[in-house]
């Protein structure tokens, strides 16, 4: 991270804030969903993954994610009112953007690993939820909602994600940035002349 | 200059500026003048054990110790008093809605309190429920203590003097807050650019979800180009040269931060340990 260049965390700002902008209704929407129909919620709960699934797709380098997850949590406190705790949020969802390429060591990018993540994620956001929300005392019709709008909705997330970052790179936005690497190939593979 | 020092934003904010306040304006309040980390380290050890409380009264009672904290110690304008009144509003909506939702054959055996048909609410129900609600009403209103008294710029500040975050991140989100006015700007330009070419035209939720969505990719790649030709900007003023930076504005941890954090451990204990024992 210390010798990223600048035009690489000023893009991750710029996607983080774009992040902020489309939580900061988002938070209110599910905090008063929440409130009406509990299970309910979720099914926006992807928005939080949609900016570092971006910058991940688009930046392809280690940290993005969290890196914008830090920057949306940042702007996005004095809408919500959650001070740190909308930080903790951000940086908790960006991280499951980023676990899967952790575990391949950020040496693979392929489209895959991406839905790994959301998939983890989809499963392992309801079980912590569990403690939190008391999902216990809810009725299994309830129950099999809260799970299946979950992954639903964070795969969902990452399909758009991935979608609006391939555009953006079409688009020829973040070329200097980006590795010089073709999709999915590791750095060293690619044609003769690329480093 | 040296008062200036250890200002957090929120008082720059309220000092008089060019005689434009009065002598009347409003001080500074006790809580903005905590650093931003003091209100984040004190309230996160009872964040996370309230998930784990089941009881009524102990988040009831957090709820209570919040709601005083910022009524005595963060300034009370109608932004901050509408999200006062937000916590409220969360422990009877989400009690309401989670008691109607429980599963009503796990509490047949406590008292029925309303029937309505073949569907009866049971006071386990109710109980479970509220639980819930006052559970997530205290975090909220925890979370609130630093959320109404503190600013981004000087979290981002504070993450870099005392959690020795790189400044070069800091910095960037710094940049990143004087992004959002840029925002706001290229929306308006590149809605204009689509209703003269009449893209997306019609009316009705689709048409104007797909204006919307429309948007976002020439929004994100304007910002992002904005964003490299302000990355460029900062290389050729040589920003990250050096290992250590100079700060405008400085926030000091003081022993009130130390005492603050200490005192709010120490009340948080002693609220988990006794409020479920004498409520009992």
């Amino acid at each position: 991270m210390k010798n990223a260049p600048t035009a690489y965390l000023i893009t991750c700002a710029v996607i983080g804030v774009a992040g902020a902008v489309l939580l900061a209704p988002a938070n209110w929407l599910s905090t008063a969903v929440f409130a009406a129909a509990p299970f309910a919620a979720v099914a926006i709960a992807g928005l939080w993954l949609l900016p570092a699934v971006i910058a991940m797709r688009l930046l392809q380098r280690p940290g993005a994610g969290l890196l914008v997850g830090l920057i949306s949590g940042l702007v996005i406190m004095p809408f919500s009112g959650y001070g740190y705790m909308s930080i903790a949020t951000n940086l908790w969802w960006a991280f499951f953007a980023e676990l899967a390429f952790l575990l391949v060591g950020y040496q693979r990018w392929w489209t895959w690993l991406h839905y790994a993540g959301a998939a983890i994620l989809g499963i392992v956001y309801p079980l912590l939820a569990w403690v939190s929300f008391d999902l216990g005392s809810l009725s299994t019709p309830a129950l099999i909602g809260f799970f299946a709008l979950t992954l639903a909705s964070v795969l969902a997330a990452t399909a758009i994600g991935i979608l609006i970052a391939d555009r953006l790179a079409k688009a020829g936005v973040a070329r200097g940035v980006r590795p010089k690497r073709r999709w999915g190939v590791p750095a060293g593979d690619g044609p003769a002349g690329q480093h | 200059m040296a008062e200036q020092l250890g200002r957090t934003d929120a008082q720059r904010r309220a000092a008089p500026r060019s005689g434009t306040r009065t002598s009347s304006a409003p001080r500074s309040a006790p809580l903005e003048r905590l650093n931003p980390l003091t209100k984040a380290a004190g309230p996160l050890p009872a964040t996370v054990l309230l998930v784990l409380v089941r009881d009524l009264a102990t988040p009831a009672a957090f709820i209570a110790l919040a709601l005083l904290l910022l009524l005595l110690g963060a300034r009370l304008d109608r932004r901050n008093l509408l999200f006062l009144a937000l916590v409220p509003a969360i422990v009877l909506t989400t009690g309401t809605s989670l008691s109607l939702w429980a599963d009503p054959a796990r509490f047949e055996e406590t008292a029925a309190l309303l029937r309505v048909g073949g569907w009866t609410l049971h006071a386990g129900a109710l109980e479970t429920g509220f639980a819930t609600g006052l559970r997530l009403g205290a975090i909220t209103a925890l979370a609130l203590l630093s959320g109404l008294t503190t600013t981004g710029p000087d979290v981002a500040r504070s993450m870099v003097q005392q959690l020795r975050l790189p400044y070069r991140i800091g910095y960037t989100a710094l940049a990143a807050f004087r992004f959002l006015p840029r925002f706001g700007h290229e929306l308006e330009v590149i809605r204009q650019a689509h209703r003269v070419r009449g893209a997306h035209a019609g009316r009705g939720p689709f048409a104007a979800a797909a204006r919307w969505l429309g948007t976002i990719v020439p929004l994100l790649a304007g910002a992002i180009r904005h964003g490299e030709r302000v990355a460029m900007a900062m290389d050729a003023r040589a920003f990250g040269a050096h290992p250590t930076r100079t700060e405008r504005h400085v926030l000091r941890w003081r022993a009130v931060d130390t005492a603050a954090v200490l005192l709010f451990w120490a009340v948080s204990a002693a609220l988990l340990l006794t409020v479920p024992a004498l409520a009992g």
